[in-house]
């Protein structure tokens, strides 16, 4: 009875010790040390709230390579402040590749959204802090960023142009921040006289 | 084995089970994973990375008994979402009227004729619980997401 009950006390000290699964260098693990949030809250006329959505983006490879290029003395040329990744384009590609494709690049960012003329907004100051940087809150309005009616199906964080804001799509020009990340949030229908507020904050830690 | 030897045996075994317990971190190992089940995820100390917040005003339509009929106007755009993929086992739960976008809650958990309905799920791809859900009603004027 005893010897039953040792073995069976010394089979769930087993299950204790032995790891579900030995991390594999490079898969996704419990304590991630990069990722980035955005937060979009969709209001009518009036300020009211009619959806919030808090959801974890994609830092996608040439935006990662970006942030290496940038950190490390490696021969190339770092780009001005200017040409950093300073511009929040919204798409209505309702699951926009980059959301699920680490090979998405601006050009493809722009080709999927079907939104022309002023979906970016860019020279946006990031607030840096130890282990963060936050774009503060962005405001996309139907009517101007967008037709009323439009379905805004996922943001792409990349440079802009040097041009004015609001402008159209993430900028594919040579020296300027590539396409870092995409989210793909909570669809939200913008009617008139609504809009969608806007805040992008990468960790690093 | 004598009835002595089997006794101190199981002590001592008992006594391994009880560090373990207490010193090493067994949250990875396949008995973390088993109490997990019964527990549920700690959706505070989870990543930020692997969950999704959702949040929705939701108006007092209809009262019988225990049952709350609310409107739910965008919660279907929350269900649809491609990272929620226990999104409609979540819609028959509240008895999401698609078309009339409404829901039915119980009646106790809501609070006031205007309240906010928080839908959280975990993506799939996390290392534990993924699609995992929850949800919950919170006051009106509580703002935070």
């Amino acid at each position: 009875m005893y010897k039953f009950l040792g073995i069976g006390l010394l089979c769930l000290l087993n299950l204790m010790i032995i790891p579900v699964a030995t991390p594999v260098p490079g898969v996704e693990s419990d304590s991630i040390k990069m990722y980035g949030i955005a937060t979009i809250v969709l209001k009518d006329s009036t300020g009211n709230i009619l959806l919030e959505n808090v959801i974890h983006n994609q830092v996608v490879d040439v935006g990662t390579t970006f942030m290496l290029d940038q950190t490390f003395g490696d021969g190339n040329v770092a780009v001005a402040d200017a040409s950093q990744a300073d511009t929040m384009c919204v798409t209505d590609a309702l699951a926009p590749n980059g959301s699920t494709d680490d090979a998405e690049t601006a050009a493809l960012f722009n080709t999927e959204n079907g939104l022309v003329g002023n979906n970016c907004i860019g020279a946006i100051v990031f607030t840096t802090a130890a282990t963060t940087g936050n774009s503060g809150t962005t405001t996309f309005s139907a009517g101007t960023h967008f037709p009323a009616g439009t379905v805004v199906g996922g943001i792409g964080i990349c440079g802009d142009n040097g041009v004015g804001s609001p402008f159209n799509d993430c900028s594919v020009a040579a020296g300027d921040a590539p396409l870092l990340s995409v989210v793909d949030t909570t669809n939200v229908t913008v009617n008139a006289g609504e809009s969608v507020d806007i805040t992008y904050t990468l960790t690093l830690d | 084995m004598n009835k002595k030897q089997e006794k101190i045996f199981v002590l001592v075994a008992a006594a391994v089970v009880i560090v373990v317990f207490i010193f090493v971190p067994w949250s990875n190992s396949y008995f973390g994973l088993l109490l997990d089940t019964f527990t549920g995820p700690n959706w505070d100390e989870l990543n930020p990375h692997d969950v999704v917040k959702n949040v929705i005003p939701i108006t007092l339509l209809e009262k019988t008994d225990n049952n709350c009929k609310m409107s739910a106007e965008n919660l279907d755009n929350v269900i649809e979402h491609q990272y929620f993929i226990r999104g409609k086992e979540f819609a028959q739960t509240v008895k999401f009227d698609a078309k009339n976008s409404t829901v039915v809650l119980p009646c106790e958990i809501i609070d006031g004729e205007k309240s906010r309905l928080h839908v959280w799920y975990i993506k799939e791809e996390a290392p534990r619980h993924g699609g995992t859900y929850k949800y919950f009603v919170t006051p009106w004027n509580d703002t935070i997401p």
